[in-house]
């Protein structure tokens, strides 16, 4: 069957993804904001005995990129040897704001490709009172033109069988001007092309991106005395001049005799004083809701996990095996899995505001605030998605035009409270803070959201070092459209929302699983050589002797001799051997720290069936006789899970993204460090 | 005795486990099927 490649092109948040997911059945992931695809995505779909791969490209006002997630635009639109160099274009357009996708539009036709224009939103262009009259429109850019609303899915199949039937190419129009003819023919002549836009387009890139790294271009640059820029300058107002004129007769709007309903909303949440109330409050009430509602569905599963582990018990022959599973894996995977209706909470307010658009509004709002500490507005998008995980986070800075505004931004991310630490801080916050409620506000709740709001502060107070010691090349600003606001559409938010959680399951629980196979093996064995299953006791009854042999065997085994080892180092930060452990086997992802708490604690507690935060509140220090998890160990490990840098991945996505060992190796360091020097002092403070 | 033997595997499976997971991670594809959390179907995000 014969393969035909497409790319779709278009402005940032046209709807590109969602068009790609609609036609190829895939389930990428979209918002209601620019920057969501920063690299290219492909699929396929099949229509009339023909194969498509589609490939879904960053978002990009024109052809000449200023960002890394644009130069994948340019990669593959101009060089035919790249894997994913199209036969044909679809540029997804704005109903509602064409002027700027016929800017990119043109520029994609003028490069000799068959391009077909697909306007998405027209529902929404018709709330505005305005109209285009398609056929006129498709008569100015001679090539067809197909309305969709690819958020519903209708107009699909026009696309399909338009896209089958597109072969033409219109022939490039573009005049370049008395003064730069000669370059542009010297450029035409040299890369062997007759396409004189292409030998534009060339030269007001100025750079060899793709070129082969041949001097030839900088060399006529530099004769004929062309500065790039004004070459794009210069393309940027004849085009628009010219779209201008095609608007002018195609688009009927009228008068506009009333307020729309996101201007209304806007008034308010774009406000220099109530929009960060309004944002405030919100924050306020969904970290109320990740306690308040969380708590009922919480309880189930831990209870489930507590009946499974008894069944485990009672029916396996007492052995080796019984203590693996009842004390190490079922109490590991079940502590963790405890905490999946929080996050479900979380992220379900989280993608509300994705969806909705508001999140485009808290990005215009605080960007106001990001400037003072070296970073812009578009920094707040990976800050954001840092809440979810700091991976995508990290990748999404590369829309950020500032290669050091971009690398501030890389660096600081990271310390944005993500899914992992969500469980450490719940667990720790649910040992540590009394059940208080001031009205109907939980006290947990409150300080759940100080340590988000934690999160924040930190990652402005290192931006802004990093802003004193890094050099600045260039000063840019936040150029954003703000989308109007959507009804959330359930199933996309479904379905993000399962994704989250199936990465946050899937990926925590395979380590959490091996690393509680290997923390039972060495805490249930030592080196005197005795085998030590405290499971195979009679452990319905609480008994203190019991208790006390159960300590006593886990210190002797090889984990409590590792975790001795690294006590002294861990001390004055006020924790044990045992939190040490913890803290150790969650240098692979931060959520591994609850499960090794589990385990450790099923080891070492003759009343295996109590939950973790009941065995983390009956835990005494031996030495004074009073709990281990006061306010003062339990405030120096929130501050440690804040700003420490415990996540392997993290660090892999940095080195790849700035190229170099330096940074992760840097960050890490400097992130370790300052844990420990703010988690020494904390715990000093409060004991 | 059998059971020593099946905890014996799954220990030193595990351990593998972790040591593949970790050389994984710093090569260059890991990440970037966490990023895009497909995984499903014929996605494929290619890395330049």
């Amino acid at each position: 069957m014969k393969t035909v490649k497409l790319a779709l092109v278009g402005n940032p948040n046209v709807g590109k993804t969602t068009l790609f997911n609609k036609l190829t059945g895939l389930h990428q992931k979209i918002g209601n904001y620019p920057g969501v695809t920063i690299d290219k995505k492909s699929g396929f779909f099949k229509y009339a005995d023909t194969q498509f791969q589609i490939v879904d490209l960053p978002g990009t006002y024109s052809l000449y990129p200023s960002s890394k997630d644009e130069e994948v635009v340019f990669r593959v639109l101009n060089e035919p040897q790249n894997a994913d160099h199209p036969d044909k274009v679809i540029v997804l357009a704005d109903a509602t704001n064409l002027r700027r996708s016929l800017l990119l539009f043109q520029q994609v036709q003028d490069l000799g490709l068959p391009v077909l224009l697909v306007l998405n939103m027209m529902d929404e262009g018709q709330k505005r009172r305005v109209t285009i009259d398609t056929e006129g429109l498709a008569q100015e850019v001679s090539t067809a033109v197909v309305s969709v609303n690819a958020r519903k899915g209708t107009g699909l199949e026009q696309v399909k069988e338009q896209v089958r039937i597109l072969h033409y190419v219109k022939p490039p129009d573009f005049d370049p001007g008395f003064l730069y003819k000669a370059s542009v023919e010297a450029v035409k002549i040299y890369h062997e092309m007759d396409n004189a836009y292409r030998a534009w387009y060339y030269l007001a890139c100025g750079r060899d991106l793709s070129f082969g790294g041949d001097n030839h271009l900088q060399q006529l640059i530099r004769q004929h005395k062309i500065v790039p820029r004004r070459l794009q300058i210069k393309e940027t107002f004849e085009r628009y001049k010219k779209i201008e004129g095609i608007l002018s007769r195609v688009i009927f709007e009228y008068p506009k005799s009333y307020s729309r309903f996101s201007e209304k909303i806007d008034r308010y949440v774009t406000h220099a004083f109530w929009g960060y109330w309004i944002f405030f409050l919100l924050l306020f009430l969904i970290f109320q809701g990740v306690y308040f509602w969380a708590e009922g569905p919480k309880d189930c599963i831990e209870g489930f996990f507590s009946n499974l582990q008894r069944w485990i018990h009672s029916i396996l022959p007492v052995g080796p095996l019984n203590g693996l599973l009842s004390q190490g894996i079922i109490p590991g995977l079940g502590t963790i899995l405890a905490f999946v209706p929080q996050i479900v909470i979380l992220f379900f307010f989280l993608l509300l505001m994705e969806e909705s658009g508001y999140i485009t509004r808290v990005i215009f709002l605080m960007d106001r605030v990001m400037r003072p500490f070296g970073l812009n507005g578009k920094s707040i998008v990976p800050l954001i998605s840092s809440t979810a995980c700091a991976i995508p986070a990290v990748m999404s800075a590369r829309n950020i035009e500032n290669p050091r505004d971009r690398l501030i931004t890389i660096l600081v991310t990271p310390l944005i409270t993500c899914s992992a630490r969500l469980p450490v801080y719940t667990l720790i916050i649910a040992v540590i803070i009394p059940d208080e409620r001031w009205g109907i506000f939980q006290l947990k709740g409150l300080i759940l959201m100080s340590m988000y709001l934690l999160g924040v502060i930190s990652a402005l107070g290192v931006a802004m070092v990093f802003h004193q010691v890094l050099k600045r090349p260039y000063k840019n600003y936040l150029i954003m459209e703000i989308p109007s606001y959507k009804w959330p559409v359930l199933n996309n938010m479904g379905i993000s929302l399962w994704r989250r959680l199936k990465t946050f399951i899937l990926g925590a629980g395979k380590i959490i699983l091996a690393v509680s196979v290997i923390l039972w093996v060495l805490g249930s064995f030592g080196p005197s050589g005795d085998i030590i299953h405290s499971a195979d006791g009679a452990v319905s009854t609480l008994s203190e002797a019991e208790e006390e042999l159960g300590s006593r065997r886990l210190e002797q085994s090889y984990l409590g001799i590792i975790g001795k080892k690294i006590e002294p180092v861990i001390r004055p930060l006020g924790y044990d051997w045992k939190i040490g452990i913890g803290l150790l086997s969650s240098l692979a992802a931060r959520e591994v720290f609850i499960s090794t708490m589990a385990s450790v604690y099923s080891l070492g507690d003759g009343e295996v069936f109590l939950t973790l935060q009941q065995k983390m509140r009956r835990e005494i220090r031996p030495e004074t006789g009073r709990p281990v998890y006061d306010l003062a160990t339990g405030g120096s490990l929130l501050i440690f899970y804040t700003f420490a840098m415990q996540c392997m991945s993290t660090l892999a996505v940095v080195r790849k993204e700035t190229k170099s060992w330096k940074w992760p190796v840097i960050q890490l360091i400097f992130m370790t460090g300052l844990a420990y020097f703010v988690s020494f002092i904390v715990y000093q403070i409060l004991k | 005795m059998l059971q020593y033997i099946v905890i014996g595997i799954m220990f030193i499976l595990a351990i593998v486990y972790l040591i593949w997971l970790f050389i994984r991670t710093f090569s260059s594809r890991l990440y970037c099927q966490k990023a895009c959390g497909c995984g499903k179907g014929n996605v494929d995000v290619k890395d330049d």
